[in-house]
């Protein structure tokens, strides 16, 4: 089992105005090649942080990040990209691990043309002549044609943009791709499309995708395990087959009934009562203990740790 | 045009919207027909979903309803008597960072919605209405004299919602109101429109490119594409069994879960 | 607010001379060793000294004595100033940007005109109609620059009125004189009292300007503008601290309060992007 990219014990604090804001609390990840994990989580859990962190992209002087992010690049050795410096990271990003992110207004520059982008970032990793080839191929396989090259970022509709996005994080052939919520800002239709894309170019490369969304019945039908992420913590991981049927985490089980079903569109949807925590208020017990429906009072004592309960089901639960 | 029936609250008929914008040194003009002829009527207590990609006109509709937007030909008629300056439909809108003004205590934004939805002076607006008003929206603990930016997404939806209230509109007029929230917030604001369109007969017309979030909250669906109504009836009907090849797209772009 | 204005090392800074001046030009006046009038013949020109901390002017007055008072001056140009100009500008920038129309177009059309004009000669032109003193001189620097500002105001306008709270605003039935002074103004304010506080220094470099020519404050009282005009005449006979002090003076109140307004841009610029 070959890992590309291990997260291990990733911690992200940051820092404003005297007050602490543990955004990540102890993360651990996995990833393998070709695999897809989906990573689960309501807005104010930590799910840019970790993308973020992930990345590398965190500087020092606004957040204290603790934890390693394992890679292999070159297949021989394991490098902690926490530890490296601004260009030995820059390296391995966007040729090794590559990000595409929720905007993609912000993620482009608005006064230059999309063509000259993405010639910019494949000559960041390889010779600037070869770009035309490897670019046309993309935007072919993203159902984009050639005239959007002349384009400027204003003149595409968003889903468009994104799989312009989707090409420059890919123009470099990366091993891995870090989605952080890319079609949350689209409408349904166009997310269809975008994901669509998204799945046909994993295939074809082998990519290993890690997929940060806040609904979980979106990457159910393509992610092999599932991270549950809450305030800053894992509190289930399993695979899509396994979480679904039998949910262990209470706030899992209460997220799969808060969500709307197409096929009974009557049915009642129970909101989880309450609301996320505050990362800077944080406890060391369970952080769900608020809104748990099964709460005692040793949930709230001590810290939980993340446990197997049955082949690759992990909960941190009591 | 016979607005006999009591229960009617307005009548559009033929609707259209053109945009014209100006060419370039001011020559050339592009039209854009936003809307082609809609025909729309609301009643009290009706709860309908207005379904379509972005660019159906969804929004323009909501506009003109709202009076926020003049239409280029057509009609409009109102069945409801005005009641003083505010307008008899009320909006959520969809982005809940830029529905509150940032710079005014929540409880002052209510209290000015209280004061101009009551006929009185800002000064008379009592602190148990304004208890009483986030009560209606489930939030009636919430300290007033709190920021918009210091409540959650869900929550400054919410208080928009109670704002628009406070005004005693003939319909509430809910322009994608869920669509900037995470999915699991978005039952919270499901319900809660659903429980005030029960409770008081308030017209609600909820707007969503997501067909899945109207399924759950409307009764009848009219589906917009390009400016025109191509679809319209019972949602659980049409989500069942839809006509049309446009609507089929939204129903299959809704991401299903495999395992569920 | 307060508390993220101290954090800022430039508004600290810059904050910090301002109180220092402010205090010098409240109570200054009634603390300085010699009357600024107070004429010694005996003693003219005379090089800073532990008697004339610096030095005395061509009618033997203590310079020190005159600077101090002239703070006072600058102090009062500046604020007066940028006051006139805020209470025709943003008024007018307001209105221009939630009614537009013809109205808006009407008010542009003189902000454009107006600001064809450079500022420092379209000033000149009119002083010279005036009596010079110090009243004029602040009239006049505050109708010479609202244009500038009612242009700013009306762009922000122009933001803030599409947002949907000002939307909101307008169903609830709001008449458009509440919708401007209760929703736009406190949302359009912030970028404007940056620009406001930068524009006091240069009102302070303007009248400072004017009375150097002789069409401001006319001596014996004393601006720091016209000590410059006599170290001027009595440059041949090396009075070098009349130049050099009053230039300091203008030097550190200009510095001063743009760093201050530079410090108050940190401190709520990324504060209002970071909002969400």
């Amino acid at each position: 089992m070959s890992f590309l990219l291990t997260a291990k014990n990733l911690k992200a604090t940051y820092i404003r105005e005297n007050l602490r804001v543990k955004a990540l609390r102890g993360v651990n990840l996995n990833l393998h090649k070709g695999e897809c994990v989906g990573v689960v989580g309501e807005s104010g859990c930590g799910k840019s942080t970790f993308a973020l962190s992930l990345m590398g992209l965190i500087d020092s002087s606004e957040a204290e990040v603790s934890g390693r992010v394992d890679v292999n690049p070159a297949g021989d050795k394991k490098l902690n990209l926490l530890e490296l410096t601004e260009k030995e990271k820059n390296k391995i990003r966007g040729r090794y691990i590559s990000l595409i992110m929720q905007d993609p207004y912000n993620t482009l520059n608005p006064v230059m043309r999309i063509g000259r982008q993405l010639r910019e970032a494949y000559a960041l990793h390889n010779r600037k002549k070869d770009a035309s080839e490897t670019i046309s191929r993309l935007l072919e396989e993203v159902g984009l044609g050639s005239d959007t090259l002349k384009a400027f970022p204003h003149q595409l509709s968003g889903g468009m943009l994104q799989r312009v996005c989707l090409v420059c994080a890919l123009v470099n052939n990366p091993a891995v791709l870090i989605a952080d919520e890319p079609t949350s800002n689209l409408d349904v239709t166009i997310q269809r499309k975008v994901i669509n894309n998204l799945l046909r170019i994993k295939e074809k490369y082998e990519l290993a995708m890690v997929f940060i969304t806040h609904n979980i019945n979106l990457v159910a039908g393509f992610a092999d395990r599932i991270f549950i992420l809450y305030a800053g913590k894992v509190v289930e991981e399993a695979p899509a087959s396994e979480i679904f049927k039998d949910p262990k985490h209470p706030y899992t089980a209460a997220l799969m009934r808060a969500l709307p079903d197409l096929s009974e569109p009557k049915r009642k949807i129970v909101p989880i009562p309450g609301s996320v925590p505050d990362p800077v208020d944080v406890t060391e017990g369970c952080s769900f203990y608020p809104r748990c429906r099964f709460a005692r009072e040793e949930c709230f004592r001590n810290e939980i740790l993340l446990k197997e309960v049955a082949g690759g089901h992990y909960v941190r639960c009591l | 045009m016979s607005l006999g029936n009591k229960d009617l609250l307005f009548e559009g008929r033929g609707i259209r919207k053109k945009y014209v914008r100006e060419g370039f040194l001011g020559s050339r003009q592009s039209t854009t027909d936003a809307l082609r002829g809609i025909d729309i009527k609301m009643r009290r207590g009706d709860l309908l979903g207005v379904v379509g990609e972005s660019g159906s006109g969804k929004s323009t509709l909501a506009k003109i309803i709202c009076g926020l937007e003049d239409l280029s030909s057509g009609e409009l008629t109102w069945n409801v008597k005005p009641s003083g300056k505010s307008h008899p439909a009320q909006m959520v809108f969809q982005n809940p960072f830029n529905s509150l003004n940032p710079k005014l205590k929540v409880g002052y934004t209510l209290r000015e919605a209280l004061a101009y939805g009551g006929f009185k002076r800002m000064a008379s607006v009592r602190k148990e209405e304004v208890v009483a008003l986030l009560d209606k929206v489930g939030m009636n603990k919430v300290n007033p004299d709190a920021y918009p930016h210091q409540f959650s997404g869900g929550q400054r939806q919410r208080i928009a919602i109670a704002r628009a209230l406070a005004l005693n509109p003939a319909v509430l007029v809910c322009d994608e109101p869920v669509s900037a929230l995470d999915i699991s917030i978005q039952a919270q604001i499901l319900n809660l429109l659903k429980e005030i369109n029960k409770k008081n007969r308030l017209a609600i017309m909820f707007i969503a490119h997501d067909i899945e979030a109207v399924g759950m909250i409307s009764k009848d669906v009219i589906v917009m594409k390009e400016g025109s109504i191509v679809e319209r009836g019972d949602v659980v009907k049409i989500i069942k069994s839809p006509e049309e090849e446009y609507t089929k797209k939204l129903i299959e772009a809704v991401p299903v879960n495999p395992y569920l | 607010m307060i508390k993220k204005i101290l954090s800022d090392k430039m508004a600290l800074c810059g904050g910090c001379v301002l109180i220092i001046l402010f205090a010098a030009a409240v109570f200054g006046p009634l603390l300085v060793p010699y009357s600024p009038m107070e004429q010694n013949l005996s003693l003219r020109l005379a090089p800073p000294s532990s008697q004339h901390l610096m030095g005395t002017d061509e009618l033997g007055r203590d310079v020190f004595s005159r600077i101090i008072v002239g703070s006072r001056v600058s102090m009062t140009v500046g604020f007066v100033a940028v006051g006139i100009s805020l209470i025709i500008g943003v008024p007018l920038g307001l209105i221009a940007g939630l009614y537009g129309g013809i109205i808006d177009r009407i008010i542009m059309r003189i902000v454009d005109i107006m600001l064809c004009f450079p500022s420092i000669f379209l000033i000149l032109m009119v002083i010279t109609f005036l009596e010079p003193n110090i009243m004029n001189v602040m009239i006049v620097i505050g109708i010479t620059s609202w244009p500038g500002l009612a242009r700013y105001v009306r762009g922000e306008t122009l933001a803030v009125r599409e947002r949907e709270f000002v939307q909101a605003a307008k169903l609830m039935g709001l008449s458009r004189m509440r919708i401007l002074f209760i929703h736009l103004l406190p949302n359009v304010i912030a970028p404007v009292l940056i620009t406001a506080t930068l524009g006091i220094g240069t009102a302070v470099l303007t009248e400072s300007i004017l009375s150097f020519l002789g069409l401001g404050v006319q001596p014996p009282d004393p601006s720091w503008g016209n000590i410059l005009t006599a170290g001027r005449e009595y440059m041949g006979q090396r009075a070098w601290w009349l130049i050099f002090f009053p230039s300091f003076a203008i030097l550190i109140t200009v510095f001063s309060f743009n760093l201050f307004g530079e410090g108050l841009r940190d401190v709520l610029d990324p504060r209002m992007k970071q909002k969400k």
